[in-house]
């Protein structure tokens, strides 16, 4: 696949469930088509989220695991998985949560990804 | 503002620019909370941080009493007191009969044109509008 555009990291913010709006499908969708265009890309969950980190709850969480084999990073915001009550034996394996969150998401905004979506 | 509350050490100051574009209000999601906290983190961290409040957006910073309870409109409070510069979309909170005694202190009213000025100056830029 001929590598595009002009830049090489992609950062993916999801806050919302696929179960609200398929925006959650859509952007890992695009997540995965840019690693397949080169591109490295990373997801970062937070807020309502990081249900779509529950190994085998759908769709979302099927891209989530694919990004990862494929050398993607999937963060989670760790007070927002204790807010949910999501046990961490429950996660997707390979997703990495973050302590203090906001710090290391405006790190990953300001100085490792080109692009950003929030969704 | 607070003494001391604008500044920050020059060593920490950073060259660059984020810009956040806020339309949804508190409690509808956790948008408002998760844009302020990430203004005021990144303003912490030494970047140069807008936001731009519109449409349902303005109803952040409409906040007047203490509430015993969290609120987003106290992190966009302290966000603007450690040097976010937030503007809000004049139209829509005039539709909304927001007016400056309803509002945080520091906003400023402003057009959408200026939103324009910020995305100029900007390095990155978040769109909370889902």
């Amino acid at each position: 696949m001929t590598e595009t555009g002009n830049f090489n990291s992609l950062g993916i913010v999801i806050a919302h469930t696929a179960a609200v709006h398929e925006n959650a499908h859509q952007v890992v969708s695009l997540g995965l088509e840019a690693m397949k265009r080169g591109k490295r890309v990373g997801f970062f969950l937070l807020s309502d989220g990081v249900y779509n980190a529950i190994r085998g709850s759908g769709e979302v969480a099927a891209g989530l695991s694919q990004a990862i084999s494929g050398g993607g990073k999937v963060f989670l915001s760790s007070e927002h998985v204790v807010a949910s009550g999501i046990p961490g034996e429950k996660l997707i394996p390979g997703t990495e949560t973050l302590e203090k969150p906001y710090e290391a998401l405006v790190d990953l905004i300001m100085e490792e990804w080109d692009r950003v979506i929030m969704c | 503002m607070g003494q001391g509350d604008n500044v920050l050490e020059e060593k920490t100051e950073k060259d660059k620019t984020l810009s956040i574009l806020l339309l949804r209000g508190p409690y509808v999601s956790e948008y408002a909370e998760i844009a302020s906290k990430l203004a005021l983190t990144a303003r912490k961290k030494g970047y140069k941080v807008n936001m731009f409040l519109y449409l349902d957006g303005v109803w952040l910073q409409h906040i007047k009493g203490f509430k015993d309870f969290s609120n987003p409109g106290d992190w966009l409070k302290r966000a603007v007191r450690k040097g976010v510069t937030v503007r809000a979309c004049e139209r829509c909170s005039s539709a909304r009969d927001l007016t400056p005694d309803d509002t945080i202190k520091g906003i400023e009213q402003s057009g959408l044109y200026s939103f324009v000025d910020m995305l100029a100056e900007s390095d990155r830029v978040l769109t909370f509008i889902g």
